[in-house]
């Protein structure tokens, strides 16, 4: 009878599997899971991180920002005793940015989104969290290889970038004073040449059963993108200050302080 | 036993359960997508036909690409297809060096290429910045001076419309619209344009004769022309700077157009360097060159006996250009024309 009853547990839980409706989450309650809040908290230095406010650098530059946006993909999770858990299809897309025209007409809406909730996490006592900043090649060489948040319709693949294929992993833009006049600045990274690994060892273990759930913060101190970058000729397109796919060399630079910019609390 | 034959009863059970749920999810299931191979030609040089795994061709992703490559609905004004650049009876070019028949009347940097025996590039656009054409249709149908289309838009006309739902269905076995399906159907019908049936094929499969005159130029287009413009597909799909100008500009707000290959690659042989354009259906393709400079064979040929302009990235081959006596240049012309197919252009399964 014991059997029967195991059989019955196994025959429930592939109903709730097969059901028609989407159900999963609470398929795998049964399991022991909960979801995980990842949340980027971005700093300017010390200070709090938003559009419009102007920022001085330690190196007396002041920076003010009308953009931030950038992919995370790949998220894992590591146990104490070091196994990984691998958050499937997870390819988001962090943004604080204003309304915006593209291509002279279409209209993106003002959004900020800076945590992330990752599903279904088995039960279990996490000490990492690791994430990639980009897309790895596999979806980034095909724009309809979709998953998770992928798409392309977020102006984050092609537009200005119509003639190479590749998301936009990173996108910075604002305005910056050297020292004199206010300067605009574009920054991008893109390309399977910026894709950055992040490997983050939490300070305090998390834990999560099939109740609870529970939230990782982790900081982007924007000033740190800026780290080894001269705002000098090199960086100069037209009128304004720019980074992008023209520029492999500073894309390089830049997707490596974007790996160096993230720290967890 | 009893307990035995309880479990067989569940386990029945759970198996109906489980078939019942996916007869629901897809009705279509049995008479899903037709998948195939194309048949090639032994005359195109190549051993099979390079599938994507996850984008096989099926006649009905092949069709409704072709209904959305002829579709000018798709562009920001409605009036503008990808047919309206690539057409048909041109070897599905559009006979302008620089068209400004996009949405915005603006001209475009790059002339646009033919599109025949795509899925062999590994590269595509004359710098083969775009790796696969499942991406690469986003190029065209975004750019404000090409179709200008909102994808958005797009996916709303489409999911609205009296015919697309149907099609997609049966493409995909999909209900949901979506712009990766766009992008994978309208690949799989580039893809599946294949020229292989020209006079010069047929010559080659011993089926017809050349003259005099089409079989010396043969010799001539051998001695001359095969290192770049390799025999079967009549390109090395490779990237050349073939001297047509000394130093390129490189304006800010054109992201290095003018630099060629090397803003892919970023390699000092690449300046100025283009992937090497077949030599099939060339007499339905002027203008000649990525910018369409050149409006007549004769340009061309002009152009590789004495305009070549050398500098430290030039085709080591064209070093000295290419010199052909007046005979030699009228017997290589008589032989380029044999590469011209008809069949190809004519072809009912390609058109609207």
């Amino acid at each position: 009878m014991k059997n029967t009853y195991k059989l019955l547990l196994a025959l429930f839980t592939l109903v709730g599997f097969a059901s028609c409706d989407e159900n999963v989450d609470d398929v795998m309650n049964i399991e022991g899971s909960a979801d995980l809040s990842l949340q980027i908290s971005h700093t300017f230095g010390e200070e709090a991180f938003h559009l419009d406010q102007e920022y001085t650098a330690t190196n007396g530059a002041t920076f003010k920002f009308n953009e931030l946006r950038y992919w995370i993909s790949n998220v894992e999770l590591t146990k104490e005793n070091g196994e990984t858990f691998k958050v499937a299809d997870s390819y988001y897309l962090i943004q604080n940015m204003k309304e915006q025209v593209v291509q002279d007409r279409f209209v993106l809406p003002d959004s900020v989104r800076e945590t992330v909730v990752l599903k279904n996490i088995p039960a279990g006592t996490y000490t990492g969290i690791s994430f990639a900043v980009g897309i790895d090649p596999m979806y980034n060489d095909d724009l309809t290889q979709t998953a998770g948040e992928l798409n392309a319709l977020q102006n984050m693949s092609y537009s200005s970038w119509m003639w190479f294929t590749s998301y936009i992993f990173t996108k910075l833009k604002g305005t910056t004073s050297q020292g004199g006049e206010e300067v605009a600045f574009s920054f991008e990274t893109g390309s399977n040449d910026c894709y950055r690994n992040i490997n983050l060892q939490l300070e305090e273990p998390i834990m999560i059963s099939d109740k609870m759930g529970d939230e990782i913060t982790v900081q982007n101190d924007i000033e740190k993108l800026f780290s080894d970058i001269n705002f000098d000729g090199d960086l100069m397109s037209g009128t304004q200050y720019v980074i992008g796919a023209t520029k492999p060399e500073l894309m390089m630079k830049l997707s490596n302080n974007y790996q160096a910019a993230f720290t967890v609390e | 036993m009893k307990s035995q034959r309880l479990h067989k009863y569940i386990l029945f059970l759970g198996i109906g359960i489980l078939t019942s749920c996916l007869d629901n999810v897809s009705p279509n299931e049995e008479t899903g997508p037709e998948y195939f191979t194309p048949v090639l030609s032994s005359t195109l040089g190549q051993n099979d036909f390079p599938q994507l795994e996850r984008n096989p061709m099926s006649k009905e992703g092949v069709l409704l690409g072709k209904t959305l490559f002829y579709d000018p609905a798709l562009s920001q004004n409605g009036k503008v297809s990808c047919a309206s650049c690539h057409d048909p009876s041109m070897s599905f070019t559009d006979g302008l060096g620089l068209s400004n028949q996009g949405v915005s009347g603006k001209p475009l940097h790059r002339h646009a290429p033919p599109l025949f025996n795509l899925a062999w590039h590994k590269g595509l656009f004359w710098d083969g910045g775009s790796v696969n054409l499942e991406s690469l249709v986003f190029g065209p149908l975004t750019h404000p001076d090409e179709m200008g289309a909102d994808l958005n838009e797009v996916l709303h006309y489409l999911r609205g419309s009296s015919t697309y739902p149907a099609l997609f269905k049966a493409a995909f076995k999909s209900d949901s619209i979506t712009s990766a399906l766009v992008g994978r159907s309208l690949a799989q019908f580039t893809r599946n344009l294949i020229s292989q049936d020209s006079k010069y094929d047929q010559w080659k499969r011993n089926e017809i004769e050349l003259d005099d005159p089409e079989i010396q130029g043969y010799q001539v287009y051998q001695k001359n022309c095969s290192s770049c413009h390799s025999e079967g597909l009549f390109t090395d799909l490779s990237y050349h700077n073939n001297g047509l100008d000394a130093s390129y500009p490189n304006p800010a707000e054109l992201e290095g157009i003018y630099l060629g290959r090397y803003r892919i690659s970023f390699e000092e042989k690449d300046r100025g360097a283009y992937k090497t354009p077949s030599l099939r259906n060339i007499a339905l393709t002027a203008p000649y060159m990525h910018d369409g400079r050149f409006n007549t064979l004769d340009e061309v040929l002009d152009h590789y006996d004495h305009g070549v302009q050398v500098n430290e990235s030039l085709a080591p081959q064209l070093t000295d250009g290419i010199q052909l006596s007046e005979k030699e240049r009228s017997d290589l012309l008589a032989f380029l024309n044999t590469l011209t197919d008809y069949e190809f252009i004519h072809n009912k399964a390609y058109q609207q």
